[in-house]
């Protein structure tokens, strides 16, 4: 088979249409390290669709509330929301477009956060379900300095500047 | 005569144009414009961070001074009933740390109940409510040991001074052990 004839095939595992994020599967995790431990939160109100277009380009939008990520510290929530000014930025959003197809896919886009637009490459790995959904997972780190956030500290030490995202998601054909 | 430009050149180029186009269309809104969120006192944020960071410095001060209050309450324990000697060394030591670890808790504590609170809270069992629960302790515990030290230096001379000093040395262990369960809930 031709590499031609296989991404074809590829991009006909994904049937263009609507998608849309099912939040009772779907999550958005950040790690964030600090010297003394790691901190992981995650939220569970996911927003988002793609759109699948007959050419195969994929458009998506995915957003979540920032209150919305729990780390099991309420104290330690409380105070990521502080320095992310939640007010005013409440919410993470992550616009991009890719190319349709089962396997690994990249997705260029924007990620909104903070008040501050940066343009990241999301690798991710997709794979059609039996039923038309798609899963998708995937992971990239961000810059908390690049987007302008005051790292928090602990005992006067600050956060590491990286920040990794995990995005696991579920999309279910829009009806 | 002019020359052709090649067929080949001229479909890449066409294919980059496109896709130069596609990358450069800006992504449209795909999802509906986000509720408005539940507006949030800034200041009172501000406000709250600053009282936390102050807290967090005062309490690690008054950790410390609570580890060295322990230590020369020991001493101090050993100088009067350990042994024959009874020097009365560590007296006066044992009631600054025990009042400057009093005032630092005092302070501390109230540098976090008076902080607005303008976030909602998350329910459930987390780090936090064990700090709280383990401060709370500690602070039952630095009120019994204020009352009963006192009382145990008003008993000199009779025969149960012994016995309530080693009921304040005993409570100040488990104050002391609740105050390093407070702080290792929050740091670790």
């Amino acid at each position: 088979m031709s590499i031609s004839a296989l991404l074809l095939t590829l991009a006909a595992a994904i049937a263009p249409g609507t998608y849309a994020v099912d939040p009772a599967t779907s999550t958005l995790r950040y790690v964030v390290v600090h010297k003394l431990h790691q901190v992981d939160a995650t939220s569970k109100q996911v927003e988002g669709r793609a759109v699948v277009k007959p050419d195969g380009t994929v458009l998506t939008e995915v957003r979540a509330q920032v209150a919305s990520f729990r780390s099991g510290d309420g104290n330690r929530d409380e105070h990521m929301l502080e320095t992310m000014n939640v007010s005013s930025y409440p919410y993470v959003t992550f616009k991009g477009r890719g190319s349709a197809g089962a396997g690994e896919v990249q997705m260029q886009g924007q990620v909104d956060f903070h008040g501050v637009k940066k343009a990241y490459t999301v690798p991710l790995q997709v794979e059609p379900q039996g039923d038309g959904a798609l899963h998708v997972t995937g992971g990239f780190d961000i810059s908390l300095d690049g987007h302008h956030v005051e790292r928090p500290s602990l005992l006067f030490v600050k956060i590491e500047d990286s920040c990794h995202i995990d995005v696991d998601l579920t999309l279910q054909p829009a009806k | 005569m002019m020359r052709q430009p090649p067929v080949l050149a001229v479909l890449f180029l066409t294919i980059a144009r496109a896709a130069v186009a596609q990358q450069q269309e800006p992504v449209p809104e795909l999802l509906p414009p986000p509720p408005d969120t539940r507006p949030v006192d800034e200041d009172a944020i501000h406000l709250r961070r600053t009282m936390l960071n102050v807290h967090q410095g005062l309490g690690l001060g008054m950790f410390g001074l609570a580890l060295a209050n322990t230590v020369v309450g020991q001493l101090n324990y050993s100088d009067k009933f350990g042994s024959a000697a009874n020097t009365g060394r560590y007296q006066l030591a044992h009631q600054i740390t025990a009042y400057g670890t009093l005032a630092a808790f005092t302070a501390t504590g109230l540098l976090a109940v008076f902080a607005p609170n303008p976030l909602p809270k998350s329910g459930g069992f987390d780090r936090t409510t064990l700090h709280k629960v383990a401060m709370f302790t500690a602070a039952a515990g630095m009120a019994t040991e204020g009352v009963l030290g006192f009382y145990t230096a008003q008993r000199e001379g009779y025969l149960d001074q012994h016995g309530l000093a080693t009921a304040h040395l005993v409570i100040g262990y488990v104050t002391f052990a609740a105050l390093s369960l407070g702080v290792g809930a929050i740091v670790f």
